[in-house]
């Protein structure tokens, strides 16, 4: 056989989050120059931003109903629909972005994903990974266990679970009104995302205490959301373009979140930060709830059960290799590049 | 060639005929609809039929991407405090501590020449610093002070003037939505807009009382003073201090609750309302019949404006999809001028689009494309543009014919207030704004010196 | 009774016919009947939110599905209250000429409103929305957030439910125009603006 074509594609493709966000929004735009490069021109993706064209929540929801061919998010916002999705989003206490593409490239996760989105007639492909995201701003800091309770936080998805069972007071407020509430102080703290992202949305500005790490999203994956006829539409040299891209993209985006943090968080101690770690101990709290949500979320959920198991399977056999192959993480701390 | 034109023509009609429908009387909500209804209906039949281009309007399932922005409407909890507040207002009317109170200033600040007015641009800045919802608002302060105010005698395009400039300061001054959007669009820090738009903000504010004050000083059956002016005694003090405390009290616990971090602003707003209740019933005005009217006249208002919002959605949805945007960016990136050229033309292309669309289109729409531009390739300073924008959005509220605060008024407002009387009556309240855009060009340091202050 | 926010119709013909024609009546009884479960809501609303309040500053405690309730209640509101503004007429228009027509050419600007713009896109977008719900039905779609409300279909269907009272508003409104127009003689014209 012959050869395909690159076919012509021109696409909107709707994105989550603006692609002014440093390393959470913009690997799209830089995925879409790449195929256009790549296919002289003939792929071309418009890359229309949040709420412009759907809602920055609904590219799952329109791309199964068939409103658009393709969109770009992150995977969770549809857990109030495919509950199990959430773990390819952000999986609390799961894998670091290595040991992410390493499940999903190497293991089971991507066959399972195409498995969980299958019904919906949705093909999903990983395209963009970053780094962990910090555990959130506190009008205090958190020293002790017993400082959870009541603690007014806004949280969304499995982490607010986790948070509401270790007896937290999790809200959802709007967006909009977020940085208020932290001002105001209705909330005491919040979680939000990356070092650079939160920098630019100077969440500092009203609350000094920056705890990490970001236990609750270890890893943060977003999705090309293709609806499963287009895609099988698509000729072999189309897809094969379409997967390689986005397969950099996964390199870019985990380059580009690695690359910026340390400078943007070595940078807060100037603007009244203290940036430190949660104790051990409420970790631990945490990891126990998670324990307790996870086998809740499970029983509820036959696929939400057949994926973590995959994946903390993949955990369990990789932990030897995590523990004994890598320097110990306190290693740089108790030499030269320790901070102060 | 040919095909180049069909979405530019379809996006020129698409302006033209709404701003036809309107002047026609269609209602501003059916009017948006309609041609975003009508312009997809041609362009699918010019795609199907004539192989035009039409951008990415080609099947019918696009135009179906209303519903998930509609849906995005009714879960966006943050104007919850919209209906909110109309309820507060409205249940203070029928109290009857808000004609009270405003009789009381009445008669206290009456005695001054456009007292009354220079009382509601103050209760607009208070307002506009808690609740920042210009069409609550508006509404509020229509339903409270214009009757008062008409009954004194103003001149009724200086009342709706002033009604609707002051209840359109809170998109300005800080807390505001419009700024939280223009963060989140160009990933800037909401504290930095807010601490930069206070003093322009205030600025306007304290510019609309100037100008009050002159006017009328210059012409004083602009604000005729009341017939039965008595002298100001102790006891006509006492009287109106008793009469400012119920609603006043309020006004403190709403504004407080937000500033001591009790409650957001949805909360302060179920608050406000429930405290308007309670004074109702405390004044004996409280009756079943008393509630339900409230409630029921709250569903108009309230509705009245989300129906625009869902038009605005659907009319915003077509001309994007038909490639608006890029004839915007287009247009933007053969201006000719240098830097300086470049943001004039910004702003006057953001002042007349606010002629016929509102801040949230045009801040979605256009924001994002000359941002970057403005920012980024000229190089200026990020939170003086935003700000600067901002003043000449804000002016979108009031500039006829699609001014929101407008319809808010018209909406409120006694019927004998025409639609002519109000455009003829806002008139100074854009000049005001636009010398203050040219304030900010010119001396920088009035947006930049606050938040460079705080944060640095 | 002090101002408020009048029943007033802008269009200001109504004072012209005796009564609205039979279906008109019949489909503007409906729509008020069921508006005053959106009245209602307004109230439910205010309970919700100082429950809230007082969840979180008396007992130290939140609930994301009292949250939940406070964005469905209005969501419910203003979509339903979509409808009742139109039978009230109480959407906002820029008379600037209109004022100064004759009632029987208003009506005829109505009439055809009705008819090209309000009823295609209300009947469109009820259609285009029900796949919308079914969606999140099959799904069982719940709340994203922690603790959330189930059921999402239920408020997603308000959707659907207020174009359609919106098409039947606008087809009651065009039965009157019709009626208007039919029996109001052209000596009407120049009547005084309400
Ligand atoms: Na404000
Ligand atoms: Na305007």
């Amino acid at each position: 056989a012959s050869a395909e074509e690159v076919q012509e594609l021109k696409w909107a493709v709707p994105i989550s989050f603006s692609s002014n966000l440093t390393a959470l929004g913009d690997t799209l735009p830089w995925v879409a120059e790449q195929l256009k490069n790549a296919s002289g021109g003939k792929i071309e993706f418009e890359v229309f931003e949040p709420n412009k064209m759907i809602p920055a929540l609904s590219v799952f929801e329109s791309t199964a109903t068939g409103q658009i061919e393709v969109g770009y998010s992150w995977m969770g916002y549809e857990r109030g629909q495919v509950p199990a999705s959430a773990l390819f989003g952000a999986t609390p206490f799961g894998l670091e972005p290595a040991q992410f593409i390493a499940w999903m490239y190497q293991a089971d996760g991507n066959a399972l994903l195409q498995e969980l989105f299958e019904p919906y007639n949705v093909h999903p492909i990983l395209c963009g990974v970053i780094s962990p995201e910090a555990a959130g701003w506190f009008k205090f800091p958190i020293e002790t266990v017993e400082q959870l309770a009541g603690l007014k936080f806004r949280a969304a998805g499995l982490g607010g679970e986790i948070m509401k069972e270790v007896g937290m007071s999790v809200t959802v407020l709007p967006g909009g009104e977020l940085y208020q509430a932290l001002e105001t102080g209705v909330l005491d703290a919040t979680e939000f995302s990356l070092p650079t992202v939160d920098e630019q949305l100077g969440f500092y500005q009203v609350a000094k205490y920056y705890h990490l790490p970001g236990w609750h999203q270890p890893s943060t994956s977003q999705y090309l959301y293709i609806s499963g006829d287009v895609w099988d539409d698509l000729n072999k040299t189309t897809q094969s373009l379409i997967e390689t891209s986005c397969m950099a993209g996964v390199t870019y985006a985990m380059a580009r979140a690695e690359a910026l943090q340390g400078a943007v968080l070595n940078s807060f101690e100037d603007k009244g930060v203290t940036a430190e770690q949660l104790p051990e101990e409420v970790l631990q709290k945490f990891r126990d709830a998670t324990e307790v949500v996870m086998t809740r979320e499970a029983e509820a959920d036959p696929m939400f059960a057949k994926i973590y198991g995959s994946m903390m399977a993949f955990k369990a056999e990789n932990a030897s290799w995590h523990a004994l192959g890598y320097l110990p993480r306190d290693w740089a701390w108790d030499n030269a590049s320790k901070p102060e | 060639m040919f095909d180049l034109a069909v979405n530019e023509l379809l996006v020129s009609g698409m302006l033209l005929s709404f701003i036809a429908l309107l002047f026609l009387g269609v209602p501003v909500v059916w009017s948006l609809a309609g041609v975003s209804f009508g312009t997809a209906l041609i362009a699918l039949g010019l795609h199907h039929y004539a192989g035009a281009d039409t951008h990415f309007l080609d099947s019918w399932r696009d135009y179906s991407i209303i519903v998930p922005r509609i849906w995005s409407i009714v879960e966006n909890g943050v104007l919850v405090a919209l209906p909110l507040f109309v309820f507060m207002g409205l249940m203070l009317d029928q109290s009857g501590l808000a004609e009270t109170l405003m009789r009381e200033f009445a008669a206290t600040l009456g005695r001054f020449s456009g007292g009354l007015a220079v009382a509601v641009i103050l209760i607009g800045i208070l307002l506009a610093a808690s609740t920042g919802i210009v069409g609550a608002s508006v509404v509020l302060l229509t339903t409270v002070a214009m009757p008062i105010m008409l009954e004194q005698g103003y001149d009724r395009r200086l009342a709706a003037g002033v009604i609707a400039s002051a209840g359109t300061l809170g998109i300005l001054i800080p807390p505001s939505i419009m700024l939280i959007i223009m963060a989140d669009q160009l990933a800037l820090s909401v504290g930095e807009l807010f601490m930069g738009a206070l003093v322009p903000g205030i600025l306007l504010g304290l510019s609309y009382l100037v100008y009050v004050v002159a006017a009328v000083s210059l012409n004083p059956a602009l604000a005729p003073r009341p017939a039965n002016v008595t002298p100001l005694t102790a006891r006509g003090l006492l009287r109106t201090f008793l009469a400012v405390m119920p609603p006043l009290g309020l006004m403190v616990a709403v504004l407080g609750s937000i500033f001591a971090g009790i409650a957001t602003p949805t909360e302060a707003a179920g608050i406000g309302a429930l405290g308007a209740t309670l004074l109702a019933f405390a004044n004996g005005r409280l009756s079943l019949t008393v509630l339900y009217e409230v409630a029921r006249r709250t569903t108009l208002t309230t509705s009245f404006i989300f129906g625009i919002f869902i038009g605005a959605t659907a009319f915003a949805l077509v001309m994007r999809a038909l490639g608006g945007d890029d004839i915007i960016a287009a247009g933007l990136h053969s201006i000719p001028f240098g830097s300086t050229g470049v943001v004039v033309t910004i702003l006057i292309f953001a002042f007349i689009a606010g002629f016929f669309l509102d801040w949230l289109e045009i801040t979605l729409i256009f924001l994002p494309l000359v941002g970057p531009v403005v920012i980024g390739d000229l190089g200026y300073d990020p939170i003086w543009f935003v700000i600067l924008f901002s003043v000449a959005l804000q002016t979108s509220f009031i500039t006829p014919p699609v001014g929101f605060s407008l319809f808010y008024l018209k909406g409120a407002a006694p019927s004998e207030v025409t639609t002519p009387e109000i455009y003829k009556g806002i008139i100074p309240f854009v000049i005001i704004q636009l010398l203050i855009v040219v304030l900010i060009i010119s001396r920088p340091e009035v947006v930049t010196w606050l938040p460079q202050l705080v944060y640095d | 009774m002090p101002h408020l926010v009048e029943d007033r119709p802008t269009a200001g013909h109504s004072h012209l016919v005796g009564s609205p024609p039979l279906l008109s009546r019949l489909i503007d009884r409906a729509i008020r009947f069921i508006s005053v479960t959106a009245h209602l809501s307004w109230l439910v609303l205010i309970v919700v939110i100082i429950s809230n309040v007082v969840l979180r500053y008396v007992l130290a405690d939140s609930s994301v599905a009292l949250e939940e309730w406070q964005w469905h209640l209005y969501g419910y509101g203003f979509m339903v209250g979509i409808a009742y503004c139109l039978v009230e007429d109480q959407h906002v228009r820029v008379d600037v000429l209109s004022e100064h027509w004759s009632p029987r050419r208003r009506a005829w600007v109505d009439l055809l409103a009705m008819f090209i713009l309000i009823m295609p896109f209300a009947f469109v977008i009820a259609r285009d929305s029900i796949p919308f719900v079914e969606f999140s039905h099959q799904l069982n779609e719940v709340s994203r957030s922690p603790g959330g409300l189930s059921h999402r279909w239920i408020i997603k269907a308000v959707i659907p439910f207020s174009m359609a009272l919106v098409f039947l508003a606008a087809l009651s409104r065009a039965l009157l125009m019709i009626k208007i127009i039919l029996e109001s003689p052209s000596v009407q014209k120049g009547t005084p603006n309400v």
